[in-house]
């Protein structure tokens, strides 16, 4: 029975938002969620931004691609990467998107994880013949 | 027309037995009996076991979105793409095949496959089954029961066709409980199933569970209330983009209240399986399956059947 949503209780919600934060740094320290190491994330922030064109993509299951990158970057596997993922120049996104949604939805859904780009294109066509450039650039903020 | 007067409860009455002993169940008034026991019809929904025991979660959230899922009150008919592609069945496929729902929910798959025609038993050990009862159980040709997949009431050699769609993993043994479904079938029926893959997210989500679903029921929806559309407006910011890495979100692109419901649901369950396409495959070959596929790119969607009927004898001489 769906009804007009309640008012958000507010102590529950503070209560849940402590709890899982303590949870979330607990399993980051624990490594039970891939975070980089403080070394991995200084190197990778002394480095000059990476930018490159994307070559050689593999089909992997629905309209996902891959692409190989540098494994020195800090990807999403480790929550932290900063790749934006480009077709003729127009960003594409959202980024950091769960792999089954890239794979079921495409539109141009990517994830950078490990050394590896899983990414759609904008209309969900096959990057290996539609004729389009696809580049990588680091955007740090 | 009530649950136990309609077409499909003859038809499924002659496959019940007792799913402690085996013996077979008689309707008597408002209860099957079969030896000693007595299991009660309430609300219309045949009760096989006495609690919700390990599926609280899925009690609370059916009850709570029971129609936000459903195709029969949305235009975009997500289930029902869903559906197709994790099952490969089509309405010609389902028409008048007796067909099991194992884990129906709230009944979105089980209205869609009653809309093709088929005779659907939707079964749930969770009070889901007051949702399903709710949206679909006025129907002539559904027949819904609140029973547990490790002990269903049903003897060996019921069902045509049988579905469990995301339901599995969250059993305490996600094989053990598949094979339980598999003598149900009949020679020549067909069983497809859907259960989470061992892909980021879900390997990322199951470090969650284990302490997200000691949580109140009621206090952790409140936060994915709160929480949820937050992180859906604030989507663009690196710092939630990060953390949605950390603590996976679905964002289906199907309405706030449908990634509500399915955070929810992803991290409040007891049990959180997560499974590799090959390993639900060898599940298939191990029972005795037939004709494994993967009907699609959902890569932990597998679906088998079981041995067809042996062809009568006189069929080979006169082809000889």
């Amino acid at each position: 029975m769906e009804t007009a949503p309640k008012p958000v209780n507010r102590i529950a919600v503070a209560a849940v938002s402590a709890y899982l934060l303590m949870v979330g740094v607990w399993l980051i320290l624990s490594r039970q969620i891939p975070s980089p190491g403080i070394r991995r994330i200084l190197r990778a922030k002394l480095r000059r931004p990476f930018h490159g064109t994307l070559v050689d993509f593999q089909p992997e299951q629905g309209y996902c691609y891959l692409s190989r990158l540098p494994a020195a970057l800090l990807s999403d596997r480790e929550s932290f990467s900063c790749l934006q993922a480009f077709e003729n120049d127009q960003p594409l996104g959202p980024p950091h998107a769960p792999h089954d949604d890239v794979r079921q939805m495409g539109g141009g859904r990517f994830s950078h994880w490990g050394d590896q780009l899983f990414f759609s294109t904008s209309d969900n066509s096959d990057p290996r013949i539609n004729g389009r450039r696809y580049s990588v650039k680091e955007v740090r903020r | 027309m009530t649950g136990t007067s309609k077409p499909i409860a003859t038809r499924i009455e002659r496959s019940l037995c007792d799913p402690m002993t085996g013996d077979a169940l008689m309707r008597h008034g408002d209860s099957y009996v079969g030896g000693s026991r007595r299991y009660p019809i309430i609300n219309d929904i045949a009760r096989f076991v006495g609690s919700d025991s390990y599926v609280k979660s899925f009690s609370f959230e059916w009850n709570i979105h029971d129609r936000t899922q459903l195709d029969v009150y949305r235009d975009d008919r997500p289930s029902e793409r869903e559906f197709v592609a994790k099952t490969a069945f089509s309405p010609e496929f389902l028409a008048g095949k007796l067909v099991l729902d194992a884990g129906v929910g709230a009944g979105r798959y089980a209205d869609i496959a009653s809309r093709w025609g088929a005779d659907v038993v939707g079964v749930d050990l969770s009070y889901s089954v007051e949702a399903a009862q709710r949206n679909i159980g006025d129907r002539p040709n559904v027949w819904i029961a609140q029973a547990d997949i490790g002990a269903l009431p049903f003897r060996a050699g019921s069902f045509d066709v049988i579905f469990s769609i995301g339901v599995l993993h969250h059993t305490p043994d996600t094989r053990a409980y598949f094979m339980k479904l598999v003598p149900l079938l009949k020679p020549g029926g067909v069983i497809a199933i859907w259960v989470y893959p061992k892909t980021c997210d879900y390997t990322v989500r199951a470090r969650w569970v284990r302490f997200v679903n000691k949580l109140p029921d009621r206090a952790f929806y409140a936060w994915c209330r709160w929480f949820v559309p937050w992180a859906h407006a604030s989507r663009h910011h690196p710092l939630v983009a990060t953390m949605r890495r950390a603590f996976p979100l679905p964002a289906h692109g199907l309405g706030i209240e449908y990634d509500i419901l399915d955070t929810f649901d992803g991290y409040s369950p007891t049990f959180h399986g997560t499974h590799s396409p090959e390993e639900v495959e060898q599940w298939y070959r191990e029972a005795g399956l037939i004709d494994v596929q993967r009907p699609s790119d959902w890569s932990t969607c597998v679906r088998g059947s079981s041995r067809p009927p042996i062809e009568r004898a006189r069929t080979f001489v006169g082809e000889r």
